[in-house]
């Protein structure tokens, strides 16, 4: 360091321990430099103009810790190898390898694929409306049967599926997921048999849409579970993060989603929508246990005194789920009491108990009804 | 198994990582991930989308390992395809095309200097709002160029690079950027002429 001449504003500005002394309160440098202006007086004028410019080109950078650094590795780890798995599976079976090749080059991203049989190629090209319901395995609409990519989970453990678009589906065991690689960046649609939990890429000008037996669910990106195992008599689809539409198969055409709006439900974090295969019905409600969605939950469930109206309006906020009451009524009740770990049932339960209220979950609501307090 | 060798530097990494080794991929990745989220957040505001981006950067980058050149300095190469990829996703979102102006916005935040010598101090709190208001003034590549410059210890071929513009664009713009400061008087405390040195700063 010694031998650096220092005759420009350049030469300060650009060097490490210089611009450590001046912003960084504990610079190891700070003796150097501080010795540095005692010996070479001549070069001070020069060294500060360097320090007002080094002062006034500070930017703010948002510091990662090395934890945050390895996670994203990770991330980007489980990608690539997921991508070689893809090219192994490839590589073992010959027919798959004939039509997957030139396409894995351009989007090598799906886990792994299972081979794709000529039958159900067939199959996929014979689309009738009728066929849906024989079979557990569900057409894809409108599709170019030559890039089928037909993905089952017979392992006992979740399966990771990264799609073309980047989108990331944990496959449950015994679940089915199919999808088309030639038009996904036109039209995202997966199908899936059993059940999947989907973070799904945002682009709003590709809506996502998941296709089950009996319902199709709508989403611009977010993330949410879809549940539908052939046998059972129910499927639902809960939501983890932003808004997803669902609706029942008939009344879902591609063409007119609008229209069909009124027949579909928007279900938002903790709700999820339930259909009865045996009545058909759609009914919305929320999940058995409710998740804190609040980033910060404002303040903690202690209260002293508090108008009711501000404990509804905290445990709202905390958990996203909307409440209804009677303003007027409930005006005159408050609550003195302390929550910690009850989940979210527990503590509505709580409250309503102290003011002699009761509630009732409607559409993923929660109505109160009180008789008010004295 | 690079454990035992720290010396490697970037080059041979490069070279061991487009063999498919795996570990060079990721000391790749340690090494450049802070500075990229660095650059990416001047460009975009959404730290999810920078961190998605990166993403797929380096993704693509393990997909495409031996279609690579080794001939470019690894950091540009990926401040460049950073900058390309954020780009292309902001337009992307945004239909209108108005909106295709590239946003820079280099978050200058002028640190006050702090000297025990009263009158120093003084002076220098008043260059540095000086030099602070020209920046504020500049386009958003023109803070661009001078980020580069500063912060990711950048010359002018490699701006051009980075930026995917010509030498003489890049010139150009500096050019316009230092009229700016030519503009300013320096304090009579200093006895070094103030347009001078700043051009001594940027010239590479």
């Amino acid at each position: 360091m010694q031998q650096e001449p220092f005759s420009s504003i350049e030469d300060f500005i650009f060097n490490a321990t210089f611009r450590s002394w001046l912003l960084d309160n504990n610079s190891v440098h700070k003796e150097y430099w501080e010795n540095w202006i005692i010996e070479n007086p001549d070069k001070v004028p020069v060294l500060n103009y360097a320090k007002a410019i080094v002062y006034a080109l500070t930017v703010n950078h948002k510091q990662i810790s090395e934890a945050e650094i390895e996670n994203e590795i990770k991330l980007i780890i489980r990608k690539t190898d997921a991508a070689k798995h893809v090219e192994e599976k490839a590589k073992e079976s010959p027919s798959l390898k004939r039509s997957m090749k030139p396409a894995y080059k351009k989007f090598a991203m799906a886990a792994s694929v299972i081979g794709i049989s000529v039958l159900s190629i067939i199959y996929f090209k014979s689309k009738s409306p009728k066929q849906t319901s024989q079979a557990d395995f569900y057409q894809l609409p409108s599709v170019n049967s030559s890039s089928i990519i037909e993905q089952s989970n017979n392992s006992d453990s979740i399966q990771l599926v990264t799609l073309f678009d980047g989108s990331m589906v944990q496959l449950h065991p015994k679940s089915k997921l199919s999808f088309s690689h030639g038009s996904f960046s036109k039209k995202r649609e997966v199908y899936l048999t059993g059940e999947a939990f989907f973070d799904v890429k945002k682009n709003p000008s590709v809506p996502f849409v998941v296709y089950t037996k009996d319902l199709v669910t709508k989403v611009l990106g977010t993330t949410f579970n879809v549940e539908a195992y052939p046998h059972e008599n129910k499927a639902s689809v809960k939501v983890r993060t932003g808004r997803v539409s669902v609706y029942r198969k008939e009344n879902f055409s591609d063409k007119n989603t609008v229209a069909n709006k009124l027949d579909g439900l928007i279900v938002i974090p903790n709700q999820q929508v339930v259909y009865d295969v045996v009545n058909h019905q759609l009914r919305k409600t929320i999940i058995d246990e409710p998740v804190v969605l609040a980033a910060n939950p404002r303040g903690t469930f202690v209260f002293n005194s508090t108008p009711l109206k501000e404990v509804f309006k905290r445990l709202q906020h905390t958990y996203g789920i909307t409440i209804i009451y009677d303003e007027s009524v409930i005006s005159s009740c408050s609550l003195s009491a302390s929550m910690g770990d009850e989940n979210f049932y527990e503590k509505l339960e709580l409250i309503c108990k102290a003011i002699n209220a009761s509630y009732e979950s409607i559409d993923g609501t929660i109505f109160i009804s009180s008789q008010g307090c004295s | 198994m690079l454990n035992d060798c720290k010396e490697l530097d970037m080059e041979d990494l490069w070279v061991l990582f487009r063999t498919g080794n795996q570990s060079a991929f990721e000391k790749i990745i340690k090494s450049h991930y802070q500075i990229l989220l660095n650059y990416g957040t001047r460009i975009c505001k959404d730290d999810e989308l920078i961190k998605d981006t990166l993403q797929d950067l380096f993704f693509s980058l393990w997909q495409n390992r031996l279609g690579i050149s080794d001939t470019m300095s690894v950091k540009n190469y990926l401040l460049k395809s950073l900058r390309r990829k954020l780009l292309r996703e902001i337009h992307k979102n945004k239909q209108t095309t108005h909106l295709r102006e590239l946003h820079f916005d280099a978050g200058f935040n002028m640190v006050l200097p702090v000297d025990h010598n009263v009158i120093l101090q003084e002076k220098l709190t008043e260059l540095s709002f000086k030099v602070r208001e020209v920046l504020e003034k500049l386009s958003p590549r023109q803070q661009e160029v001078i980020y580069l410059r500063f912060y990711m210890d950048a010359n002018l071929d490699e701006i051009a690079e980075i930026m995917e513009l010509s030498l003489q664009s890049v010139y150009n713009l500096l050019h316009e950027a230092l009229k700016r400061f030519k503009g300013l008087s320096s304090p009579d405390y200093f006895s070094v002429s103030f347009s001078l040195l700043l051009f001594l700063a940027f010239s590479v």
